[in-house]
C-alpha cells in the first residue's frame, strides 16, 4: 500500500467514525426529545457540517454493513472498545429493517436529516387500540421504505429473517457442543486437520454473535449438568469472543481467542468425576487434585503432534484461567508472572458462566444480574478490573436471560439488552406470563416504552427472579426462538 | 426482456438478478483473465513483470466493469463460476479447478465490489497461491479470507458446510421445545416477591417514583450496580489501550518458555514432568533453528535455576533435566545455531556469547567461524572477551582457531595462552615464533620475554636471524628480558662476526645490553675488553663497537655502570676514553644532583 493510500485509510477511518458518532448521538437524542429540542439543534447542525465538510471532498458519505464489517466509503471501519457501541447502533438499526447501505450525497439539507432521523425513530409510544408496541422487526416488514430522500440513499437486500438467523445460531451451537465432544471422547484427535475445522467452527459462532449477539447470549443459559464441561466451555468461547469483540480485538486474535476459549477446562479430563462432581465442600486433598487441572491441561495440549496449529495462547488460557489480580489463585508460581489479556478475558467468561450454572455443590446458582454484581464487588482482586467493567457494560446491570419480576405483575425474561448503561434496566423482555401468573409465549416489549401521554413507562422491572424458584428453564424460551 | 441492475439501484429482494448481453460478456471477459492471471501466480512469482501485467490489466478490467455495475457476483459450483445463471467458466479437471478450489471449503458465492483495488487483489491472489501449495487437508480458503476480511471481497459459505466436518460419528442435536410448552399453567408470585410487588405499587402511588429510566427497580436498588459503575473512565480507557498493545508485543515464545517452566516446576508425576521437559526443549531447538538466541537464552536461564531447586529436593527430576540439559549442550544446540547462521539470520550478539558460555570450550571452533562473518567492532569484542574467559579451560581447543588470517582473536588468544598455568604453554606459543603474520610473530617474542622457562631463550636465540628488521629486533629485546645464561655464548659468537656490523644499532644494543645484565665474569671480561681494545675489528674501517657499548650503558641502571666502571681501569683509545667521561659526567651530574648540592660540577 501506498504512503497516500494508507493516508486516505486513515483519514476515512477517523472520519467515517466521527461522522458515524454524530449519526448515533442525533439518533438517540431524537428518542428522547422533539426536533425543536435546542440539543437535537445543537447536534444536527454539527452532523450537517460534518457531511459538508466530506461531501466537498468525497462527493459521497457512504456506509455499507457488509457481513460483520462496516465500511465508509470503502474502508473497513475499525472498532475498539471506546466505540464499539456505534458499530452496534448501525447493526441494531439496519439489521432489523434489512439496511446493507446508506448513503449521503451533496445537497443534502436539515429537514431531509430530520425526516430521515425520524423515520428510523421506533414506535415506542402506544397507538391508539394497540397493547403492545410492534418490534422493529415487524415494523420493517411493515414498512419496507423508509420514505423518499432525494440526497439520501438506503439500499437493502433479501436478508434472513430474525427466526432463520437464530435457527442457525443454534444449529452452529450445538455443533460447537458436537466437535468439542468429538475431542474430550477422543473421537478425533488435536491435529492440524481438525484445528482448521475448530477454526473454522469458531469464525462461524463469531458472525453469529456478531449477527445475533443477544441470542447468542441467551443460548448460553443451556446447561448440561451431565455434561457440564461440553456446555460450559461453549458458553466461555462464546462470553469471551464477545468481550474480545468489544476491545477490539482483531480477527486473528479472536480466533486465537476463541480456540483457548474452547480448550481452557480440558485438563479436568484428568481430574476425576467424584471430585468434579462432588456435592459436599472439598477437603484439603481433593482442592489439591482439583488445582492441578490447569496444567493438566497444558500437558493434554502439548501432546498435539502439530502444536505449531495451535495458538501458544491456548497453553496459557489453559494454565492461568484461574490465576487472580491478587496472586491468590492457582497454580502457584515460582517467580511472579503477568497473567495474559487472553486468560484474564477467559478467566471473566469462565466464572459468570460457572456461577451461573446450578452445580452439585452449590444450592443455587446465581441469576445473570447477581453474577454481575458480584463479579463487578470482586475487581481488582479476582479480576482485572477493567476487563471486568467492559464486561459488565457488555451484558449490562440485567443480563439476558436474566427473569424479571414486572410492576404489572407479569414475570419476563431479559432478551435484549441497551447498550447505554442509563438504559440497563430499560432492557426488551419476553413476556412468559400474564399479570395474572398464566404462563403464556408472550411478545418481546421494550421496557422503555411509554404510555400515550409519553411520560410514564408501562413496565417497570421490580425484582430479579431465580427461575428455579419457579421451575423455569430460561434456555427453552431461547431454544424456542430457534424452532 | 432482461433488466440490468445498474449501480445505485437497490437490489429487489426475491428476484434474481437478469444480466443483459453486454455486462455478460464483460464479467465472462473479466472472470477469464482471473483465472488467467491466477495460473500465472501459480507459475511465477508475484514480483515477476508477467505476473504484474497481468494484475494491472485484471484491475483496469475490474475497473471497467465496476463503472457499469457495483458488483460483479459469481455463483460457485463444483466446475464452473457462473454470473446469473450463466456459466462464465467451466473447468471439469478437478485439480485444476479454481471454482473447485473454493467449492471444496464450502464456498458457494464470491463477490467482488466496487471500490476493489490494485493492493487487495494483490493480497487477495497471494492468499490464493499460498493455500494452493499447502495439502487439502491442512488448508481451507474460508478460513483465511475470514481472516483477512477484505473489504471489496466477499463470499458466502453457508453453515451446512461444517456439518460435513463435524459430527460424523457423535452429534449433540439441538432438542426441541414446543412453543405450546411454554404455555399453560400458572405461576404464583412467592410470598416476598408478592410483597415487592405491592411494595413497588405503593411506592409508586406515594410518587416515589422518579422519571429517570432505572428508576422502576426499588426493592433491589443495592444490589444492582449503578449506571456510573459501568462507565469506563478516561484513565481506565488508557489502561486497556495498555493493556491490549502489551499483549501484542509480547514474544509468545518466551511467554510459553516460562509457562512450560511453571508446568514443569509443578507436575509432581515423573511420566507428563519428563514430557513436558521434551516439549520445552522442542521449543528451544525451534527458537534456536529461527536465531532467536535471546528466548533460547531466556529458557536455559529457567532451566538452570530449576535445576538448583531439584537439587535439594527432586532428584529425579534433576536426573531427567540435567540429561535434557547434556543433550541440548552437547548435540542440539550448535548445529541448529550454525543452520540458522547460514540463513543469514543474525543473532542477538551478548545472547549469542551468553548461550556459547552454556556450551563451553566445546563453542570455540564456532566462535572462530562467527569471528570471520562479522567483523563488528561489538562482535570482535565480545568475541575476545569470551575467548579470553572460556579458552582458558581448553587450550588445545582454543589453538584450533587462532590463525594468521585472524589477527586480533590470535592476538588475545597467544595472551590467554601466556597468562595461563599450563605447563605446556611454551610449546603452544612456540608455534607462532615463525607465523607468517608480522604482528602475531612479534607478539609470540614478546610474550615469550615473560615467560620463566629456561627453553624460551633457545627457542627465540634463531630469530636473531630473521630476515625481517623487527623480528630481529624483538627477538634481541625479548633475549636481554629473559636474561638466560644458556645463549651467552652464542650473543658472544654472533657479537664477534663482522655480521655484527650490519646489524641495527637496536639489536646491537640489546645484544649487549643482554651480556651487560647477564654478570657473570665471562661477559664482563668481553665488555671490558670490548672497551680496552676491540681487537677484531680493522682499525681502517673506523667502527668501535666500545661506543655502541657505551651507548648502551647510558639506559642502563647508573649503580650498575658506576661498577662496571670502576673495574675498567685504564683505557687507551682516546675516543672511548672521551665517550666514558661523557658517560661519566651524566652519571656524576646525576649524582651531584643525588647529592642535593644543586650546582653543577665539571
Amino acid at each position: 500500500m501506498t504512503k497516500s493510500q494508507r493516508s486516505r485509510e486513515i483519514y476515512l477511518n477517523q472520519t467515517g467514525l466521527d461522522l458515524l458518532n454524530k449519526f448515533y448521538m442525533l439518533t438517540r437524542t431524537s428518542r428522547l426529545y422533539e426536533p425543536n429540542n435546542l440539543l437535537f439543534v445543537h447536534q444536527l447542525r454539527d452532523l450537517l457540517q460534518s457531511l459538508d465538510e466530506i461531501l466537498q471532498k468525497e462527493k459521497v458519505a457512504h456506509f455499507l454493513l457488509r457481513a460483520t464489517t462496516l465500511l465508509f466509503n470503502g474502508v473497513k471501519l475499525k472498532f475498539s472498545h471506546v466505540n464499539y457501541h456505534l458499530f452496534r447502533f448501525i447493526y441494531d438499526e439496519f439489521t432489523p429493517r434489512h439496511i446493507v447501505s446508506l448513503a449521503f450525497y451533496p445537497g443534502v439539507k436539515e429537514k431531509e436529516i430530520i425526516d430521515f432521523i425520524l423515520s428510523l425513530k421506533p414506535e415506542t409510544s402506544l397507538k391508539k387500540d394497540q397493547s403492545i408496541p410492534p418490534s422493529p422487526e415487524k415494523e420493517a416488514l411493515e414498512q419496507p421504505l423508509l420514505g423518499e430522500f432525494p440526497h439520501i440513499k438506503v439500499e437493502k437486500s433479501a436478508a434472513k429473517t430474525g427466526a432463520e438467523r437464530k435457527k442457525n445460531a443454534a444449529r452452529v451451537y450445538f455443533l460447537g457442543l458436537t466437535h468439542l465432544k468429538e475431542y474430550l471422547t477422543q473421537k478425533k484427535d488435536l491435529d492440524s486437520k481438525n484445528l482448521l475445522t475448530t477454526r473454522r467452527m469458531i469464525q462461524t459462532l463469531f458472525d453469529h454473535i456478531v449477527e445475533n449477539e443477544p441470542f447468542l447470549y441467551g443460548l448460553t443459559s443451556i446447561k448440561n449438568h451431565d455434561e457440564y464441561t461440553l456446555n460450559h466451555s461453549i458458553n466461555v468461547c462464546i462470553l469471551a469472543l464477545a468481550l474480545g469483540r468489544r476491545l477490539g480485538l482483531e480477527r486473528k486474535e479472536l480466533v486465537e481467542l476463541g480456540i483457548s476459549a474452547f480448550f481452557h477446562d480440558v485438563g479436568k479430563l484428568e481430574i476425576p468425576l467424584e471430585i468434579l462432581n462432588k456435592p459436599g465442600k472439598l477437603d484439603e486433598a481433593e482442592r489439591r487434585v482439583i488445582e492441578t487441572h490447569p496444567y493438566k491441561g497444558v500437558q493434554k495440549l502439548l501432546q498435539l503432534p502439530h502444536l505449531k496449529a495451535l495458538p501458544l495462547q491456548a497453553l496459557h488460557v489453559a494454565m492461568e484461567h484461574h490465576c487472580r489480580e491478587d496472586d491468590r489463585g492457582y497454580p502457584r508460581y515460582r517467580g511472579k508472572k503477568t497473567i495474559s489479556l487472553f486468560s484474564k478475558i477467559v478467566k471473566i467468561a469462565d466464572y459468570y458462566d460457572a456461577i451461573t450454572t446450578p452445580r452439585p455443590y452449590r444450592k443455587k446458582a446465581f441469576t445473570p444480574a447477581e453474577a454481575i454484581n458480584l463479579m463487578m464487588d470482586k475487581a481488582g482482586e479476582e479480576f482485572d478490573p477493567t476487563l471486568v467493567k467492559v464486561f459488565a457494560s457488555m451484558m449490562t446491570a440485567c443480563p439476558v436471560g436474566t427473569l424479571v419480576l414486572l410492576n404489572t405483575g407479569e414475570l419476563a425474561l431479559v432478551y435484549e439488552t441497551k447498550s447505554d448503561p442509563p438504559q440497563f434496566l430499560r432492557p426488551r423482555v419476553k413476556l412468559i406470563t400474564d399479570a395474572q401468573g398464566k404462563k403464556i409465549d408472550g411478545p418481546i416489549v421494550d421496557l422503555a416504552a411509554k404510555d400515550e401521554s409519553g411520560q410514564n413507562y408501562l413496565r417497570s422491572i421490580v425484582k430479579v427472579l431465580e427461575p428455579d424458584k419457579y421451575g423455569i428453564k430460561v434456555s427453552n424460551y431461547f431454544m424456542a426462538e430457534a424452532q | 426482456m432482461s433488466t440490468a441492475r445498474k449501480k445505485g439501484d437497490p437490489p429487489v429482494a426475491n428476484q434474481p438478478d437478469l444480466l443483459d448481453e453486454a455486462t455478460l460478456q464483460q464479467g465472462k471477459e473479466l472472470v477469464t483473465w482471473l483465472i488467467k492471471t491466477f495460473s500465472q501466480i501459480k507459475l511465477y512469482s508475484l514480483d515477476h513483470p508477467n505476473v504484474r501485467q497481468f494484475i494491472d490489466t485484471l484491475s483496469q478490467k475490474f475497473g471497467a466493469f465496476f463503472a457499469q455495475n457495483p458488483v460483479l457476483e459469481l455463483e460457485v459450483t463444483d466446475t464452473a463460476f457462473l454470473l446469473g445463471d450463466k456459466k462464465v467458466h467451466e473447468e471439469t479437471q478437478l485439480i485444476r479447478s479454481l471454482p473447485f478450489f473454493f467449492y471444496k471449503d464450502g464456498v458457494t458465492r464470491l463477490s467482488f465490489h466496487e471500490g476493489l483495488t490494485q493492493d487487495e487483489l494483490i493480497q487477495f491472489f497471494q492468499l490464493l497461491e499460498k493455500i494452493s501449495h499447502l495439502p487439502p487437508e491442512e488448508s481451507d480458503i474460508v478460513v483465511s479470507l475470514w481472516e483477512m476480511d477484505f473489504p471489496h471481497i466477499d463470499y458466502l459459505a453457508p453453515d451446512e458446510f461444517l456439518e460435513t466436518k463435524i459430527g460424523q460419528e457423535t452429534r449433540v442435536t439441538p432438542y426441541k421445545v414446543a412453543r405450546n410448552f411454554l404455555e399453560g399453567g400458572t405461576l404464583h408470585l412467592a410470598p416476598e416477591d408478592q410483597a415487592a410487588l405491592q411494595k413497588y405499587a405503593h411506592q409508586r402511588t406515594a410518587g416515589l417514583e422518579g422519571s429517570h429510566p432505572s428508576a422502576g427497580l426499588l426493592e433491589d436498588e443495592e444490589l444492582l450496580p449503578s449506571p456510573a459503575r459501568f462507565q469506563l473512565r478516561r484513565e481506565e480507557s488508557d489502561r486497556l489501550e495498555i493493556l491490549i498493545h502489551k499483549h501484542r508485543e509480547l514474544s509468545q515464545e518466551e511467554e510459553t518458555i516460562h509457562l512450560l517452566v511453571e508446568t514443569i516446576y509443578l507436575e509432581e508425576k515423573i511420566q507428563p514432568f519428563t514430557q513436558v521437559l521434551q516439549s520445552l526443549s522442542s521449543l528451544i531447538e525451534e527458537t534456536l533453528s529461527q536465531g532467536k538466541v535471546t528466548i533460547a537464552v531466556h529458557a536455559l536461564d529457567h532451566l538452570l535455576d530449576l535445576e538448583k531447586e531439584f537439587r535439594k529436593t527432586q532428584p529425579e527430576k534433576l536426573l531427567h533435566l540435567n540429561e535434557t540439559l547434556r543433550q541440548l549442550k552437547e548435540e542440539k544446540i550448535i548445529p541448529l545455531l550454525i543452520k540458522s547462521l547460514e540463513k543469514m539470520v543474525t543473532p542477538d550478539f551478548e545472547s549469542l556469547f551468553h548461550l556459547l558460555e552454556f556450551i563451553g570450550p566445546s563453542s570455540l571452533s564456532l566462535v572462530g567461524r562467527l569471528i570471520d562473518n562479522y567483523p563488528d567492532k561489538s562482535f570482535q569484542e565480545l568475541a575476545c572477551a569470551f575467548i579470553q574467559k572460556i579458552g582458558l579451560q581448553n587450550l588445545p581447543l582454543l589453538l584450533e582457531i587462532a590463525d594468521d588470517h585472524r589477527e586480533k582473536t590470535t592476538l588475545v588468544i597467544l595472551r590467554t595462552i601466556a597468562n595461563s598455568d599450563d605447563p605446556r604453554k611454551l610449546s603452544y606459543l612456540a608455534r607462532f615464533l615463525r607465523s607468517r603474520n608480522l604482528h602475531i610473530q612479534l607478539e609470540t617474542i614478546s610474550l615469550f620475554s615473560s615467560l620463566p622457562d629456561p627453553k624460551a631463550a633457545k627457542l627465540i636465540l634463531p630469530l636473531l636471524d630473521d630476515p625481517q628488521l623487527e623480528v630481529r629486533q624483538q627477538a634481541a629485546r625479548a633475549l636481554v628480558r629473559l636474561n638466560q645464561p644458556s645463549v651467552s655464548e652464542d650473543i658472544l659468537n654472533r657479537i664477534q662476526e663482522k655480521s655484527f656490523n650490519r646489524r641495527s644499532l637496536t639489536e646491537k644494543k640489546a645484544l649487549f645490553a643482554y651480556l651487560f645484565r647477564l654478570k657473570t665474569p665471562e661477559s664482563r671480561d668481553f665488555l671490558k675488553g670490548l672497551l680496552k681494545k676491540p681487537w677484531w675489528w680493522s682499525p681502517a674501517t673506523r667502527i668501535n663497537p666500545g661506543l655502541w657499548l657505551i651507548d648502551t650503558l647510558k639506559e642502563e641502571d647508573r649503580l650498575e655502570v658506576e661498577d662496571f666502571l670502576n673495574e675498567l681501569g685504564l683505557i687507551r683509545n682516546r675516543k672511548i676514553r672521551r665517550a666514558l667521561q661523557g658517560l661519566k659526567y651524566k652519571l656524576k651530574l646525576h649524582s651531584h644532583r643525588d647529592k642535593g648540592t644543586g650546582r653543577e660540577e665539571t
